[in-house]
């Protein structure tokens, strides 16, 4: 069984595509559909070894979300990297304030995505 | 199809002052609302219905507009949109009910919104298709390369157990033949040396014989008579022995002159064994570096089919900047019902649409600071 990872995205295509990604690169992929989701989903399954987020989302979008998630001292060390359409440098630096380790901006390069990933659950 | 305000300025373009904003994702938005005759009653002088009618399907719709309307093609929703600013400004000017506009907005908006919802959810439904598709494809591939390939190292097992055991047998056998053959030949030599030992028998026989014909002659008469028989019969005897055992002594010869010819066929054949299982190893071998190569050139198409799926992801990837692009258009009617609503002195114009969520933070204000950003698609920035 490979290394979970929680892709959060309210796009089920989206969650499909980076689930195909590292599906075959023998990552287990855990789905969230929005923040709140990805929050419970992180905070009730301890095997979770990285979180993929994007950041436009109903009910509490990425940013909130790793904020959240990083309040809890448990989740200090989990890395979490953004994945959507945004790239203003204003976002990319809330994102690293809250704790956030990567951003990446779609369409994203499923190679680079899987080594990444690789590279940050190592 | 047309609509009120086309009908005053027809082909007026003006798509000054409709720049939009940069928008988040949708949540579900605002629902198109309800068609009805009441809202055409606002358009005494349309020819035909509304073009802002929602459809289930988009593709549908299209179909059975273009397969069944007797109207003018239909102006595109862009053209329309972009003609409306300027034409609305006009209509206002002589518009006697502006709460009846501000309403016409509002239902208009409602399904542009609509119209959005309906294409994301069919690119996200088609877009979940194809990437099963693909999904599917990789893993029938894996799937197909792999039972290739233990059936190709089941088949090859098999062979080489079945061959193996052979050559085991003859060489087993051979090697119990070559024996049999060296035993042959000890036993002759025995048997040749007791044939040596029954020809000194035959010879003491005949001499017996010989010293009992003396005595038969020495004595005469009856008793004379006696060994002479004795003596007669004892030789017949030593000749039929001396005869018996060199016939035994020829066959015995024989049987060892044949023993080599045997034994060296069974050497030959041995030989030649040793060489064929020398061969099937170096047949093994390079079956089995065959099969090293099918795997690798198994797991390199497995890679570049993989390779295609990761490059088929990629361009699947154009929703949310296709939806993001369409919701654009719910920030331009906003503008424009916000302009619409100062220039008629309205309230509650122009309300925040449900796609917005980041959208309103200053970092989302402007498409250009996002294409200033310095971060480009696909690209990984690690902090």
């Amino acid at each position: 069984m490979g290394k979970q990872i929680l892709v959060v995205d309210d796009s089920a295509a989206v969650r499909q595509q980076v689930g195909m990604a590292l599906g075959h690169a023998g990552f287990e992929v855990v789905e969230a559909a929005d923040g709140n989701e990805g929050v419970s989903a992180v905070d009730g399954n301890p095997n979770i070894a990285m979180v993929i987020s994007d950041v436009n989302m109903p009910n509490m979008n990425g940013l909130e979300m790793v904020s959240a998630i990083k309040q809890k001292p448990s989740h200090q060390a989990l890395p979490i990297i953004m994945l959507t359409t945004e790239g203003q440098p204003a976002l990319i630096k809330q994102a690293k304030a809250a704790g956030a380790v990567g951003w990446i901006v779609k369409p994203f390069d499923a190679g680079q995505l899987v080594a990444t990933v690789q590279k940050l659950t190592a | 199809m047309k609509f009120f305000w086309q009908k005053r300025k027809k082909g007026s373009s003006n798509r000054d002052g409709f720049e939009g904003t940069t928008l988040g994702k949708t949540s579900p938005g605002i629902p198109p609302e309800e068609d009805g005759p009441a809202q055409d009653s606002h358009f005494p002088n349309a020819a035909s219905p509304s073009p802002l009618e929602p459809a289930g399907h988009p593709l549908e719709s299209n179909v059975t507009e273009k397969g069944t309307s007797t109207d003018p093609p239909e102006v595109p929703l862009s053209h329309q949109m972009a003609n409306t600013g300027e034409s609305v400004r006009e209509k206002c000017s002589v518009c006697d009910d502006p709460e009846t506009l501000k309403t016409l907005f509002s239902q208009f908006r409602g399904k542009i919104n609509g119209q959005i919802h309906a294409a994301q959810e069919l690119s996200e439904k088609e877009t979940l298709s194809i990437g099963k598709c693909i999904d599917d494809i990789v893993v029938h591939a894996r799937d197909y390369i792999q039972e290739s390939k233990d059936v190709f190292e089941k088949n090859f097992s098999d062979q080489n157990t079945a061959l193996e055991g052979y050559l085991n047998f003859s060489k087993n056998t051979l090697g119990k033949q070559s024996d049999t053959v060296k035993t042959a030949l000890t036993l002759s030599d025995d048997i040749s040396e007791a044939g040596e030992a029954v020809d000194r028998l035959a010879g003491e026989a005949k001499l017996l014989a010989l010293n009992a014909t003396i005595e038969a002659a020495r004595l005469g008469g009856t008793s004379g008579n006696a060994f002479g028989v004795i003596s007669e019969e004892m030789n017949q005897l030593s000749n039929q022995i001396a005869s018996t055992n060199r016939m035994i002594g020829e066959t015995i010869q024989a049987i060892r002159e044949s023993l080599p010819a045997l034994m060296k066929q069974t050497n030959e054949q041995n030989e030649k064994l040793e060489e064929f299982i020398g061969a099937m190893h170096h047949l093994k071998k390079v079956i089995g570096e065959s099969m090293s190569n099918s795997d690798a050139a198994g797991n390199t198409h497995l890679e570049m089919i993989l390779n295609l799926s990761y490059s088929a992801l990629s361009h699947l990837q154009f929703q949310d900047p296709m939806i993001q692009n369409l919701q654009k258009i719910d920030h331009v009617i906003r503008d424009l019902h916000k302009d619409l609503g100062t220039r008629l002195h309205l309230e509650g114009t122009a309300e925040k649409s449900e796609f917005s969520q980041l959208s309103d933070q200053p970092e989302f204000k402007s498409e250009k600071d996002k294409n200033t950003s310095g971060q480009n698609p696909g690209e990984v920035l690690l902090f």
